[in-house]
């Protein structure tokens, strides 16, 4: 029994070893882009929207209109809130995780308080959010440490959940994905989300489309499993921001791609992260940790603190 | 740049990271089998639908106003006086129901530069064309048809405001 739960311990100690951290640095600065993308236009549909005394909605379960009335000012005064906390993001350091906590109550209250339209990419910001909030992003100096995988582990999760689940459903629900891709030229050229000239360019090109739509679900299928093996996410990767770049020229999805690459630096294997952070910045790699330090020992307290 | 900060889970946290992992998978995979069947506001934030069905239709929406009784009714540009876009469409195209669009309409009647007698919304529906973006065969049915001078309750109990030259003489 004391060898299967030492054996047990040695496998979570396997598994917890330190990774390198840089990817939690790009992943934060591409956030503030992403996030100022979404919501900094939003201040153009102020008068229309938000301060407009004249068409409240509740859906579902944002019902905050029902008891809240924003007048304009007081609309501008929320969506300069949640500016600021991004802001504080970007700034970094000790107040990050404070400033997305207070982003993630501020923006659900103003998608709340629209109750119209929340949008896929709301759903993954809010879900990448909660990633980095549990991620060491609210340190400094990234570059030289090495910490718990565990929230690169929600991260691929919630990826896995994203791709996989839509890939699955067009496997299994939708036929012309795997045959003619008709179900993707129809929607290149629907009125609203469609209708890109490249997009409509792309829908009357019956010889490309099955590759694109096979191509598409296979990878969508493949990213849940092949996420977790280190050799496999530089790749797949690659087909992501493939993927997620013809969409952002050839569909009106906002700010989709910009959520899906904030998380990328963390989803790509923190060995090849820190090797493409070198490369970028041509430094030499920092000294490997001598191991002793980095797994804790079988007996007695672990020599680490939580991330 | 030579020492490496390096750190990990505590030992007496792990149990509990993993068992989050674990109910986070669980609701993932609960929220996406529901996702297309039956979605309800748990499958709404977790389930992961993305252009899954084909649709061979698409749908857009226009207006009309009529400023005096009796009188014809002029086209108007509806996004003119609602312009925000989501990405995807304008705001109300969102909507598919009668009685929201009775309050875009209420909320037309009030935003026009002048007083109108009513205001009609049609819902547009037409068949996509692979390659163009022309619309096929256009059928189109009224959405929303509002007397501008009758009130129209919002969401809690508030009504929405009518235009202000019709507002003035009641007061």
């Amino acid at each position: 029994m004391t060898t299967t739960g030492a054996r047990a311990s040695d496998w979570l100690d396997r598994w917890y070893e330190p990774q390198w951290a840089v990817g939690w640095a790009y992943a934060r600065v591409l956030w503030v882009i992403a996030a100022t993308f979404q919501y900094g236009l939003d201040v153009f549909s102020i008068p229309d929207v938000w301060g407009a005394p004249d068409l409240h909605f509740v859906a579902g379960g944002y019902r905050l209109a029902r008891y809240v009335v924003l007048t304009p000012p007081g609309a501008y005064l929320w969506w300069s809130s949640i500016m600021l906390t991004i802001a504080a993001v970007a700034v970094g350091g000790r107040t990050t995780k404070a400033a997305w906590t207070l982003f993630l109550v501020l923006t659900w209250g103003w998608l709340a308080y629209e109750a119209a339209n929340v949008k896929a990419h709301d759903r993954l910001l809010l879900f990448v959010t909660l990633a980095l909030l549990l991620g060491p992003t609210n340190e400094r100096g990234l570059a030289t440490k090495r910490r718990s995988p565990f929230a690169r582990w929600v991260m691929m999760s919630v990826f896995s959940a994203a791709y996989g689940a839509t890939g699955m459903w067009k496997f299994w629900h939708e036929p012309t994905w795997l045959t003619d891709g008709s179900v993707l030229a129809n929607h290149l050229v629907q009125p609203f989300h469609g209708s890109r000239p490249l997009g409509v360019w792309l829908s009357g090109q019956a010889w490309l489309l099955p590759a694109l739509t096979i191509a598409t679900v296979a990878w969508e299928c493949a990213f849940p499993v092949l996420i977790w093996f280190k050799r496999a996410t530089a790749p797949l990767l690659v087909v992501g921001v493939i993927f997620h770049t013809t969409l952002l020229l050839t569909m009106n999805l906002g700010p989709f791609a910009l959520v899906a690459f904030a998380a990328y630096p963390v989803l790509l294997h923190p060995d090849d992260m820190m090797r493409l952070h070198l490369a970028l910045f041509r430094r030499r790699r920092p000294k490997r940790p001598d191991p002793r330090c980095v797994t804790p020992r079988r007996h007695g307290p672990a020599p680490t603190t939580p991330t | 740049m030579d020492d490496i900060d390096s750190r990990t889970t505590p030992r007496w946290l792990r149990p509990i990271q993993l068992a989050f992992i674990l109910a986070l998978c669980v609701a993932w995979i609960d929220a996406s089998s529901h996702a297309l069947s039956k979605p309800t506001f748990r499958q709404y934030l977790m389930g992961w639908k993305m252009f899954t069905e084909k649709s061979t239709r698409g749908t857009d929406h226009r207006a009309e106003v009529q400023l005096e009784r009796g009188g014809p009714f002029q086209p108007i540009e509806l996004s003119a006086y609602f312009p925000s876009r989501w990405g995807s469409g304008y705001r109300y195209s969102r909507f598919r129901d009668k009685k929201r669009f009775g309050r875009v309409a209420a909320a037309l009647c009030y935003r026009l530069e002048s007083p109108a007698y009513a205001v009609k919304i049609y819902q547009v529906r037409c068949h996509v064309k692979q390659g163009s973006t022309e619309r096929v065969k256009p059928s189109e049915e009224v959405i929303a048809h509002h007397r501008c001078a009758r009130r129209v309750r919002g969401v809690g109990g508030r009504t929405i405001p009518l235009h202000p030259k019709l507002e003035a003489p009641e007061r």
